[in-house]
């Protein structure tokens, strides 16, 4: 079986054996989620970079001890939280989305489509940090709502009502684009 | 489902986390309710478009993420690295392939314990009824100078020889020997001397062992008791060689007493000596201790017999000391069973 179809579990198994083309399999895998989750919470691409590969040398220091009863997506997750937690601690103040490098990339999009994409930004960069973890989460990781309480340490109840309000916030931003009554049709 | 019931999993309807059955309920109530239609089109809606624009890492992320990776691992503490070796070694144990080599191993090694030689690849050891090796207790000293090739075979040719060859005085003849049937070389010779007993030409004394020796007990003892009742040199030992080949016939009990005899009749003699021997283990066989170790005692001033006195002696309180419960001297058994009188095997 190749690497590429194995769970992430098995994945970190064969890590853990000393197969180093596993990890490279699971960072490939992850990498973008991890990536664009920090790029949101921290909005700085330089920061981002930075926490991301941390989040990775994370699961390589607790390999180890790694338990198999959490998924791994969940454990890096787990691990992108708590040093985002701490480079927000260390930051002076909360940061902006750097327009620079994270600016959607290909300039054929028209100028309504570029507002909406803008529109959604600033949606998410102002939601409260709890329901910004979670439409995170949900969204970019997409993790399970089970495994995002796991990462948040809430309740599931409690994770969805903050999604609720979350995407209740989104649809306040979004509702006065015709696609988002078109999309209602 | 009701509307609560509704609020309460809209949301894992959103994501399509929900169980088929959950799912169809949830269509059906949004069918009847028009509540439940908006509110999960306008979650429909917001998730269609709250679609945050992706952007992928740097392109050197993955390379300067593997060689930071590489430098941890290097500065890993010893017990990191070392359960990572452990669980290394782990996975490589587990294989099936491994366990069911050892398995097999298992059962090879196990199943050598019942490999055993062939009953013929052994050294035959013949014992008596009482469990000693034959050799211990038959054995036969030279006494006697051995007798030289060249005459045994003159002997073993004397049957061929006519009657009135013969230069013996005593011989007189015996009579015929029944088929043994697989008789060794030596029993046919011995059937030989009886044949020309006559004239045999040979002395009477080497005659009589000649057919111990072919383990013709009864006739050598006839002839042992009257080179013995003769007298002259050979009588000694005639006279221990009947009190042997009674032992050999009719087992201890009978032959000490010929034993005795002949230390009373021919004390500081080669054949009292040996005859002291030979009724310390006639009775060490029947259980009387304390006479075998008066026996052996006597034999410790002889040089020829006081090495395997000694040894005797040690045997005799090892065995004693191995008893614990069990008296040092276990006097003369007289309700010996008859087995213990049984003639020795030739």
């Amino acid at each position: 079986m190749s690497a590429a179809t194995l769970a992430d579990e098995a994945l970190l198994l064969r890590y853990q054996r000393g197969d180093r083309s596993a990890f490279v399999t699971l960072v490939r895998r992850h990498q973008v989620a991890v990536y664009n989750f920090v790029l949101r919470q921290l909005g700085s691409a330089l920061a981002a970079d930075e926490i991301a590969r941390e989040v990775f040398l994370g699961v390589v220091k607790e390999a180890a001890r790694f338990g198999y009863e959490t998924p791994v997506a969940t454990r890096l997750f787990s691990i992108a939280c708590r040093l985002i937690r701490e480079e927000r601690s260390r930051m002076p103040a909360p940061g902006t989305l750097q327009q620079g490098p994270i600016a959607p990339e290909g300039s054929g999009r028209g100028a309504a489509r570029h507002t909406l994409e803008d529109s959604i930004v600033r949606a998410v960069d102002e939601l409260p940090e709890a329901q910004k973890d979670v439409f995170l989460l949900r969204e970019v990781a997409d993790l399970p709502f089970s495994q995002i309480a796991t990462v948040t340490r809430q309740s599931e109840p409690a994770v969805k009502i903050q999604m609720q309000h979350a995407l209740q916030r989104l649809r306040v931003a979004l509702q006065d684009f015709d696609e988002y009554r078109r999309a209602l049709r | 489902m009701d509307s609560d019931k509704f609020d309460r999993i809209v949301l894992d309807l959103l994501y399509g986390e929900l169980d088929e059955l959950t799912t169809a309920a949830a269509r059906r109530h949004m069918d009847q309710s028009a509540r439940a239609r908006d509110i999960y089109a306008h979650l429909r809606a917001t998730r269609q478009l709250g679609v945050l624009p992706t952007h992928t890492p740097p392109p050197d992320f993955e390379s300067l993420l593997l060689e930071r990776e590489a430098r941890l691992l290097a500065e890993l503490p010893v017990r990191h690295r070392l359960g990572r070796l452990v669980s290394m070694l782990a996975g490589y144990a587990m294989r099936p392939q491994l366990i069911m080599a050892a398995l097999l191993l298992l059962m090879i090694g196990s199943s050598l314990m019942f490999v055993r030689a062939r009953p013929g690849l052994h050294t035959p050891v013949q014992v008596t009824e009482r469990g000693a090796p034959e050799a211990e207790v038959d054995l036969v000293l030279p006494l006697a100078p051995p007798v030289p090739a060249s005459e045994a075979a003159a002997a073993a040719l004397g049957a061929a020889l006519p009657a009135g060859a013969s230069t013996s005085p005593q011989a007189e003849p015996a009579a015929p020997l029944p088929a043994l049937p697989g008789a060794a070389p030596d029993r046919e010779a011995a059937r030989a001397l009886l044949a020309a007993d006559a004239g045999g030409g040979l002395d009477p004394y080497e005659q009589a062992l000649q057919i111990y020796r072919a383990g013709e007990y009864a006739e050598a003892r006839r002839l042992f008791e009257r080179i013995r009742q003769a007298g002259g040199k050979h009588a000694g030992d005639a006279a221990l060689y009947s009190a042997i080949t009674t032992r050999n016939i009719s087992g201890c009990t009978p032959a000490l007493v010929r034993f005795e005899r002949v230390q009373l009749t021919y004390p500081d003699s080669a054949a009292a000596h040996e005859a002291a021997w030979r009724s310390g283990r006639c009775q060490e066989q029947l259980g009387d201790v304390s006479a075998a170790r008066q026996s052996y005692e006597s034999l410790l001033r002889v040089p020829s017999h006081a090495r395997r006195s000694q040894q005797a002696l040690a045997s005799l309180a090892a065995s004693a000391s191995t008893r614990p419960g069990a008296p040092s001297e276990t006097p003369a058994r007289a309700d010996a069973p008859p087995g213990s009188n049984a003639p020795a095997s030739p």
